[in-house]
């Protein structure tokens, strides 16, 4: 004690300085107005992460990837008066959980986190777009750094610290353990946030409540509570004008030609069904469509293969496809997203021809 | 592996423990493991010449000695270590950079010579080793130094991890005493090194790295405007020396946890109020290597006035040479040895205006003088940056004749990124400390420790890893 002291009086402003950061960042960590400062695409992570947290005990939720979150939610409307004679498919609840650019592994321990708060559900509807199984798509991290540059920071905010350092072995958990360890301290976890508050605010905007990303985050928020976790990307997002048809096929034909002599690589889908199983979980594998042309290519081809030679394996499992699998070009904003005709389309098709089915779905011992 | 990164915060903790808690023979021998596992962690392979080059200059030493007066033998294995020593540099540094312009020589003759480049990776810090080595043998040598027998103080000199990679290059002379006696934890030297440390990231992870993208950015365009490249080359000057400095301080910092002691590397170079004094303050350690284990045997200042100006120009070049194997960093090389030639000449014969009694008077002569000197060296920067000879002489032409409109928030970007270093220096200036901070009032203290620290965390890059100086 005495030497701690001692130094104090040797070097106060030190130890202030230490005091003071201690201090602000445990402010940081339990002030919940720095989640909606973060950028969208960190916000939305934060969000379907709080949703999945709590205790919502969803008849059946969705997990996929950007396309798949174009389909919206549904509410149970078991208790509503009106709904008294409704049909079976309207008692039960759906939750769109897709979360764009996170990858085919993180599933398995979304779903242990799901579970940890709520109710088993009825079934899980895996949509992840068939990309996902290209096989760079599934390379360890450490390996390749550029794959874990795009689902970095979905990653690192849906799952706290020893989750994420648990999900992996070896040089890939060294690995994630340094790109986690900094996330621990919440002025790094927010600080695009931050740093937009300190260098491109005025003084007024702040007083005003207008902080970095919050009216746009709070939106988000509304309408994912609306849509039941739905929020098609292709009309959210400000996609650029003076996007041809003619330069929509150009990305498709560049994405079949990328892929057309892969292999898919299907092994966490099997190591997540193996999972399932083991819950006593159905799983519905759903095809989205896609623009036309790509679900003809020789990469889809293969992969719709594996889903029906899957699907024939486990008893549980169920290969859903919509009426057609693709849709012409003027239904996608950029080749990928869907348009407000598209999102119109591919909504009406669920509800007719994909949920009765699914809401039919249960557990067979 | 590097400072700026989290192998390196799960490294230095562990290294301090350890080492504080053990008698002096197991520091010196645990330092040793710890830098060559800190040298291995980038690419073990090149461990091997690491000690290599320690192994050839510990042997060299003590032959040197044991045939001092035998000046053949002497010289012999002064020579036997200054082969092994250049032989290795020469090879990894500059083997492509000789091949590529023999073969465009021969070509001038209607020669085309079918000689292959080499993939050669530059092995980390080579240069900085290879001089702090040779340093050594050079000093027993002339009888200025006794060598060390013990092999573990000796590879420590050569691999000590703080300084290993990037410098400053340690004088044996001056650093070998400190690892052969026992160090003591001095709470002043820890605070001092802990400055030290914050002010290192400070300037490495949110000035140069930040900076660093609007030099990019203007040297991607393929023909930008006069006003853009001057903005680029202010803006480069302070990315080299907060990048280069910044590691410098680091590495004085963690020294000093350590109880040691390095050289100042750079001393405020923005202050400079000619050449000769800037060349003084910027790269020390490298250019007083040059002053005395070249310029001084080359004559000094005891030939004839011409002679020292070839001479000067002389180690300039060499210096560029050491920057890297290219063309631009010897034009760069050159064009400050003539600068620094040039102003000796002129010297004697400048205008004194006198009147440096009244502050005013004196203050504002030296503030035409620093910025005349920091201009003449900003502009060197488009060789030190430019990756082909084209390049500077487009950037040149534009520079000077086709300097277009002025942008402004450009400039001011580059001002907000340097404003705190710029007051921290100031102060430094001022007070002729570089610790004057730890006299400042508390408050003031506090406010400039968390500026830097949330500069760091929040606004740093963390994108770009690597320290420029570890190329050379």
């Amino acid at each position: 004690m005495n030497l701690f002291i001692s130094y104090f009086k040797k070097s106060p402003a030190f130890f202030i300085s230490v005091a003071i950061i201690v201090l602000l960042e445990g402010i940081m960590y339990f002030a919940p107005i720095l989640e909606y400062m973060d950028p969208t695409g960190v916000y939305y992570t934060s969000l379907k992460r709080d949703i999945a947290e709590s205790e919502n005990n969803f008849d059946y939720i969705m997990l996929g990837d950007s396309r798949s979150l174009s389909i919206k939610g549904r509410k149970s409307n078991l208790n509503s008066q009106e709904n008294a004679n409704s049909i079976a498919q309207d008692q039960y609840s759906l939750y769109n959980f897709s979360l764009p650019a996170a990858g085919t592994r993180y599933i398995q321990h979304f779903i242990d986190k799901y579970l940890a708060h709520n109710k088993k559900p009825r079934g899980i509807i895996y949509a992840l777009d068939i990309e996902q199984f290209r096989p760079g798509q599934s390379a360890a991290f450490n390996v390749d750094p550029k794959i874990w540059s795009i689902f970095k920071h979905r990653l690192l905010n849906l799952f706290t610290f020893t989750e994420n350092v648990s999900q992996y072995k070896g040089k890939e958990q060294y690995f994630i353990l340094k790109e986690a360890l900094p996330y621990t301290i919440p002025s790094v976890r927010h600080r695009e946030g931050l740093d937009k508050l300190i260098t491109g605010m005025r003084p007024k905007d702040i007083q005003n409540g207008d902080l970095p990303y919050l009216r746009s985050n709070q939106r988000l928020e509304k309408l994912t509570k609306e849509t039941y976790g739905q929020v098609n990307l292709g009309t959210y997002l400000e996609i650029p004008s003076g996007i041809t048809l003619d330069m929509i096929q150009e990305i498709v034909d560049g994405s079949i030609e990328a892929q057309n002599s892969e292999t898919p690589n299907m092994e966490n889908l099997v190591s997540f069904l193996e999972y399932a199983s083991q819950k006593k979980i159905p799983v519905i594998i759903l095809e989205v469509p896609h623009a036309d042309g790509l679900p003809q290519s020789a990469f889809y081809t293969k992969v719709r293969l594996e889903y029906k030679k899957i699907a024939e394996q486990y008893s549980n499992v169920y290969f859903q496809a919509f009426p057609s699998n693709s849709y012409s070009l003027d239904y996608f904003a950029e080749g990928i997203h869907f348009n407000g005709k598209g999102e119109i389309r591919v909504n009406e098709e669920f509800e007719k021809f994909i949920w009765p089915n699914i809401s039919k779905v249960i557990w067979k011992d | 592996m590097i400072f700026n990164s989290i192998d390196f915060l799960f490294f230095i903790p562990l290294v301090i423990l350890i080492y504080w808690f053990s008698n002096h023979k197991l520091q010196n021998l645990f330092l040793l493991f710890a830098s060559l596992f800190f040298y291995g962690f980038w690419d073990w392979r090149f461990l091997g010449l690491l000690i290599l080059s320690s192994v050839v200059d510990y042997t060299a030493g003590i032959q040197i000695e044991k045939n001092f007066e035998n000046a053949k033998r002497k010289k012999f294995f002064l020579i036997f270590s200054l082969v092994s020593n250049l032989g290795i540099l020469g090879f990894f540094k500059y083997f492509n950079f000789f091949i590529e312009n023999a073969t465009q020589f021969f070509q001038i003759f209607g020669l085309h010579p079918s000689i292959q480049t080499l993939q050669i990776i530059l092995p980390l810090g080579i240069s900085f080793y290879t001089f702090q080595t040779l340093s050594y043998t050079i000093d027993v040598y002339r009888g200025e130094l006794k060598p060390v027998r013990n092999f573990t103080d000796f590879a420590l000199y050569v691999s000590f991890f703080p300084q290993l990679v990037a410098g400053p290059i340690e004088r044996a002379t001056r650093l070998l005493p400190q690892i052969q006696s026992a160090r003591k934890w001095n709470f002043t030297q820890v605070q001092e090194g802990s400055f030290l440390i914050l002010l290192g990231y400070f300037k490495k992870v949110f000035v140069a790295d930040n900076i660093g993208d609007i030099v990019n950015s203007i040297y991607a365009l393929d023909d930008p405007s006069g006003a853009k490249i001057f903005i680029a080359l202010l803006a480069f000057f302070f990315q080299i020396y907060c990048d280069f400095s910044g590691y410098s301080d680091i590495a004085r910092g963690l020294s000093k946890w350590m109880g040691f002691e390095l050289m100042r590397n750079f001393n405020l170079p923005f202050f400079s109020v000619n050449v000769i004094d800037l060349w003084k303050r910027w790269h020390i350690s490298l250019m007083s290597w040059f002053r005395d284990y070249v310029y001084i045997p080359l004559g000094g200042n005891k030939v004839s006035i011409a002679r020292q100006h070839v001479n000067n120009i002389f180690i300039f070049f060499v210096s560029g040479l050491w920057h890297g194997a290219s063309w631009t960093f010897i034009i760069w090389g050159v064009y400050n040895g003539l600068l620094t030639s040039i102003y000796r000449m002129l010297q004697p014969i400048l205008p004194k205006f006198g009147g440096d009694d009244n502050p005013w008077i004196y203050w504002s002569k030296y503030t035409i003088k620093a910025s005349f000197t920091f201009l003449l060296f900003v502009y060197s920067g488009i060789w030190f940056r430019g990756t082909s000879l084209e390049q500077g002489l487009h950037f040149t032409n534009n520079l000077f004749l086709h300097f277009g409109t002025w942008d402004q928030s450009l400039f001011m970007k580059v001002v907000r990124l340097v404003a705190l270093l710029l007051i921290i220096e100031f102060s430094q200036f001022r007070k002729n400390d570089e610790f004057s901070i730890f006299r400042w009032k508390i408050a003031y203290r506090v406010l400039l420790y968390l500026s830097m620290f949330y500069a760091i965390l929040i606004m740093g890059n963390f994108n770009k890893n690597e320290f420029i100086y570890f190329v050379f």
